[in-house]
């Protein structure tokens, strides 16, 4: 199982990481939008763990067009975010996020979540 | 720190010490029990009583040196009852570190941890990472920590000259992406007075409060160069 974490958080990034490793997944990183996108469409990953906050076109704009490629449209999305937007739940599953996991988190609780969704 | 004593009240008695000079205590009471506290968590510091119920001291270090966990390195303290195993060369044969007579006195015990890790720092002098928290986040894996504290480095640095810059050209938006971002790095290492700064400075920020920012920037430059040196000691390799 790949997993891509896509993270400017480089420190929570190598955590997740790592974490994920521990638990059997191969796991590659991306640390801004575009990043996450193009690995995305390169490696096609089992799932994607996504930030909102991210410079580089925003973990929303990679979602957006992650969603709108047949190629990837199935990709299963995390959104793990420190937003306090109340909103912003209820935004990501109208996009296609398929969970939504608010910050501060446990990379268990991510892997937890992940788990349910593969 | 690991105790290792079957004696309760030895065990509660070096527990005191230890907290009072300021060290987070485990404690077992059989050689079996510390063997496997070794196997999975990291440790500083393990004090041994040299008389176990299931295996004497000496061996329990011999096993504790070998066991090629990540303890292989820890500092071993023998503690002896004025035993004839508490012969200070077979203590040393064993692979210890130091023997200390038991009662344990305050004084001998921060003596002896002085000399291994040096002095501690000065009273009022907050350690600006939260290290038990840390180690139990990377669950004990050196490597891990040496990675993450080489990203610290890292970002933290790029974050600041990104702030910097920010606030020289008055650009909130820039300022407001480092000042969050840059909360999220010194997160992970520091929930104290650091983490407090970054916060503040995220809603200074937030608000368009440049000229405060500016001040305030200064001060968690600071900051980072505290956690950075901290980190750098953590992750040091242990000394011999």
């Amino acid at each position: 199982m790949k997993i891509l974490v896509a993270d400017d958080d480089r420190v929570w990034a190598e955590l997740l990481k790592t974490t994920f490793q521990e638990e059997g997944f191969d796991v590659l990183t991306a640390f801004d939008g575009m990043q996450a996108t193009m690995h995305a469409f390169q490696s096609f990953p089992d799932l994607i763990v996504l930030d909102v906050q991210m410079p580089g076109g925003t973990g929303l704009d990679a979602l957006r067009r992650l969603k709108m490629s047949t190629k990837t449209v199935k990709i299963p999305v995390l959104v793990v975010s420190g937003s306090e937007d109340a909103a912003l739940p209820g935004r990501l599953e109208a996009m296609g996020a398929a969970a939504f996991v608010r910050k501060p988190a446990s990379q268990r609780e991510v892997v937890q979540a992940a788990r349910a969704l593969l | 720190v690991l105790v290792v004593d079957d004696d309760p009240v030895a065990r509660e008695l070096a527990c005191g010490v230890l907290a009072s000079l300021g060290h987070a205590v485990e404690t077992v009471p059989t050689s079996a029990a510390a063997r496997a506290a070794c196997r999975e968590r990291w440790f500083d510091l393990v004090l041994l009583d040299l008389r176990l119920p299931d295996a004497d001291g000496l061996a329990t270090a011999t096993d504790i040196r070998r066991g090629g966990s990540q303890n292989a390195e820890v500092r071993l303290v023998a503690l002896t009852g004025g035993t004839p195993d508490g012969d200070p060369t077979r203590c040393l044969a064993a692979g210890m570190d130091a023997y200390l007579a038991k009662p344990l006195r305050r004084d001998v015990l921060g003596h002896t941890l002085d000399a291994f890790f040096g002095a501690p720092p000065a009273a009022g002098d907050e350690t600006p990472v939260d290290v038990g928290a840390l180690l139990e986040e990377v669950r004990g894996d050196m490597a891990l920590l040496r990675r993450l504290v080489v990203l610290f480095h890292e970002q933290s640095a790029r974050l600041l000259a990104d702030g910097r810059r920010a606030i020289d050209r008055g650009d909130r938006r820039a300022l407001d992406g480092a000042a969050h971002a840059l909360k999220s790095v010194i997160g992970h290492f520091s929930t104290g007075v650091p983490f407090e700064h970054a916060r503040e400075v995220e809603a200074l920020a937030r608000g368009g409060q440049l000229g405060e920012v500016r001040e305030r920037w200064r001060l968690l430059e600071h900051d980072v160069e505290a956690i950075g040196a901290t980190l750098d000691t953590l992750a040091a390799e242990p000394r011999r």
